[in-house]
């Protein structure tokens, strides 16, 4: 994913984001370091201290925990931080168009099995996909 | 089915049971093992800290995997659009079990998974390789998933089976040593029909399989062409390249790329610009390079063509009659089967069958997508009643290439149980549209949500058919995935300082006619692009001569009608 690394001096606050490394969604620097799957949690960095969070951010991609840092202004709604461009605001809700949840957490954990020879459905008579009917 | 059919006898006895679509040989599968083992490693490297994304990421482009708004996305191969049902059944699987439950068909024919994640892609990978797939040639700067059309071998005017040449591409270009880092990726289309149904034009390589008098096979070759932010129509090389040439003609377009393609700036990079700037002296070049080429070391040996053309040998069609009973019956006495035949059924070479073209544009839908239970049923469908085969269309569409026309009424029951019967083939509804800001990091607007707009404001039936055919293809940006340059109406997503704004494009098309469509004025905000498509469509109907569709309106009155009446009381 491209990154604006290049990013202007801040002006406005900023919130730091990158993606995870090992399952790629989203995630968001939060306070002592941490990434946070929610923008309301994340740490807001005013301005002056912007390139300080930025720094920060990036430690933990050199560190290959996470991938292509950038930064992302934001306003503050009732105390929380809401991204102000479009972009980062569809980062931190996730698709505009429905999609379905995340699958259960335990699939990785799960044997392995022939799917090849799995035996066809005996009806193919399929519900519409739940993602679709989730708007 | 009718009991008292009877098999046409098999041409030869030995015609092998994989007949239909190509299947590795060992070779094939040990080479995808080795690439699975190689690439696992890498990816636990990486998860390990040893490589840094910068190392990692050209490696990862090599198999398939992006990293995209929200997550990895896995792009997987569908090598000319062609899967059986084993494969669609494993994509279904995948789907399920990795990612969402839903998968994305391509323009390129290829699938893609939205939601991957890295540490699974190991499993993903052997459960394709399972089923003979894999997601090399999807990604990065080498010869891409070649696209053929997707009623080959079914086409009634084809003449030749364009296939069998789109598999010995396959061969000759995977991992090909000379081309595996081009100046930029290389996308080839190859088409055996009269109507260009693959956008020929609009590929680096477009190729038209012909027959001369003799019933000799040959090719037509055009390069150069493209879309994206320089939109080229390509350059017709030679009207004749024999058969036993094909290769060693592609080494030669490809060679003069390779050397003088420009490398320094990713935006000139493609072919498209090499053509246009060098103009006559690029075939000059491309002739002297093949002139010079030892032809015995690429000759394509007739008896390598037989062999896989084997392959492809039609299935064990019946001897039967068109228009059967059960059919008529059917569209006598049914106006919604009726309604989708009429769009979704096509002539077959073969008597007493039809292909099929299935939609994935349902109306509020997501163009292109299918859920695991929607592969299931296509699979299932395909066995029951298609000699197991599926094509992806490059219009984001699926096809049952094969159907006796006495089982139409059956297939249509079981599209309509799975929510795929929608009767908007070539109708205004089935539009072209890439995933856009939902998905693609490199977006600028929203996509699929403007398409969904679209279709549901032209919902009706009879409106749709009052309009006819017309083809809206929509980007996200000016990398155009949606095609939206050959759209008879292109709608393309900008960022206009901070805001969704959509510029619109008429008169572009992508068959034998093709053409790039003319910018018809400023943009339109997210939320008044639906109107002025709307617009645009009600000034055709007003303007419309009879027979004509909305590309012959357009060409005959031009922009003028239409930018008056989008831009009249700006």
């Amino acid at each position: 994913m491209s990154s604006p690394a290049k990013a202007k001096p801040a002006t406005a606050p900023m919130v730091f984001t990158a993606n995870r490394l090992r399952d790629g969604r989203v995630v968001w620097l939060a306070a002592a370091g941490r990434w946070v799957e929610q923008v309301a949690e994340a740490a807001v960095f005013p301005p002056e201290e912007a390139a300080a969070g930025l720094a920060l951010a990036q430690q933990d991609e050199r560190a290959q925990r996470v991938v292509g840092v950038y930064g992302a202004e934001v306003a503050l709604e009732a105390g929380r931080p809401v991204p102000v461009k479009f972009r980062e605001r569809l980062r931190a809700q996730g698709p505009s168009v429905a999609v379905a949840a995340e699958p259960r957490e335990a699939h990785a954990a799960e044997p392995r099995e022939d799917h090849a020879k799995a035996e066809p459905r005996e009806s193919h008579a399929a519900e519409p996909p739940a993602y679709r009917l989730a708007s | 089915m009718n009991a008292l059919v009877e098999p046409i006898a098999l041409p030869d006895p030995a015609f092998p049971p994989h007949a239909r679509t190509y299947r590795y040989d060992e070779v094939d599968r040990e080479f995808l093992q080795e690439r699975i083992a190689e690439f696992s490693d890498q990816i636990a490297r990486r998860l390990g800290g040893e490589l840094t994304e910068d190392e990692f990421k050209p490696l990862r482009l090599m198999n398939g995997l992006y990293l995209q708004l929200h997550a990895y996305m896995y792009r997987i191969a569908i090598p000319y659009g062609i899967l059986n049902a084993t494969q669609l059944r494993q994509l279904a699987m995948i789907a399920r079990r990795w990612d969402r439950g839903y998968g994305h068909f391509t323009t390129r024919q290829n699938i893609q998974f939205n939601w991957t994640r890295l540490e699974d892609v190991p499993d993903i990978m052997r459960a394709l390789a399972d089923v003979d797939m894999h997601a090399i040639q999807t990604s990065g700067n080498c010869i891409r998933n070649t696209t053929t059309d997707e009623y080959a071998g079914a086409d009634p005017e084809e003449a030749a089976d364009p296939r069998i040449y789109a598999e010995i591409i396959r061969q000759w270009s995977t991992l090909h040593p000379e081309f595996t880092w081009l100046p930029r990726k290389f996308k080839i289309a190859i088409t055996g029909a009269p109507q260009d149904r693959v956008a020929m034009q609009v590929h680096d390589v477009g190729l038209v399989v012909k027959r001369d008098a003799a019933g000799a096979i040959g090719f037509e070759v055009w390069a150069g062409g493209g879309l994206g932010r320089t939109p080229v129509l390509a350059t017709k090389l030679r009207d004749w390249v024999p058969e036993e040439a094909l290769l060693a003609y592609l080494e030669a377009v490809l060679r003069v790329y390779n050397a003088l393609g420009n490398r320094d700036n990713i935006y000139k990079a493609r072919i498209k610009i090499l053509v246009r700037d060098l103009g006559e002296e690029f075939r000059e070049r491309v002739e002297r390079e093949f002139a010079r080429l030892p032809q015995p070391t690429y000759r394509l040996d007739p008896e390598v063509v037989a062999d896989i053309a084997a392959h492809f040998a039609p299935p064990p069609f019946a001897r039967l009659t068109d228009a059967p009973p059960a059919y008529a019956a059917a569209l006598a006495g049914d106006a919604a089967f009726a309604a989708w035949a009429k769009q979704s059924v096509r002539a077959h070479r073969q008597p007493g069958y039809a292909s099929v073209t299935i939609s994935l544009k349902p109306i509020g839908g997501i163009p292109g997508d299918a859920s695991a239970e929607q592969m299931e049923a296509v699979a299932a469908l395909a066995e029951r009643h298609g000699f197991g085969e599926i094509r992806v269309s490059h219009v984001q569409n699926l096809v049952l290439p094969h159907v006796r026309q006495e089982d139409l009424p059956a297939v249509w029951q079981g599209l309509r149980e799975a929510g795929l019967a929608t009767p908007n083939i070539g109708l205004v509804s089935d539009i072209i549209a890439c995933p856009g800001m939902d998905y693609c990091a490199l977006a600028t607007a929203r996509s699929i949500p403007v398409a969904q707009m679209i279709s549901e404001r032209f919902a009706d039936l009879d409106r749709q058919h009052a309009i006819g055919e017309c083809f809206i293809n929509i980007s996200g940006c000016i990398n155009a995935c949606g095609h939206h340059h050959i759209g008879h109406i292109g709608i393309l997503g900008v960022d206009k300082r901070g805001a969704e704004s959509y510029q619109i494009t008429l008169g572009g098309s992508a068959t034998n006619d093709a053409a790039l469509g003319e910018l018809v004025g400023p943009g339109f905000p997210y939320d008044k692009v639906t109107d002025a498509v709307e617009t645009i469509l009600r000034t055709y109907l007003a303007e419309r001569a009879a027979g004509e569709r909305f590309v012959d309106t357009y060409r005959r009155i031009g922009l003028g009608p239409f930018k008056e009446a989008l831009y009249a009381g700006a």
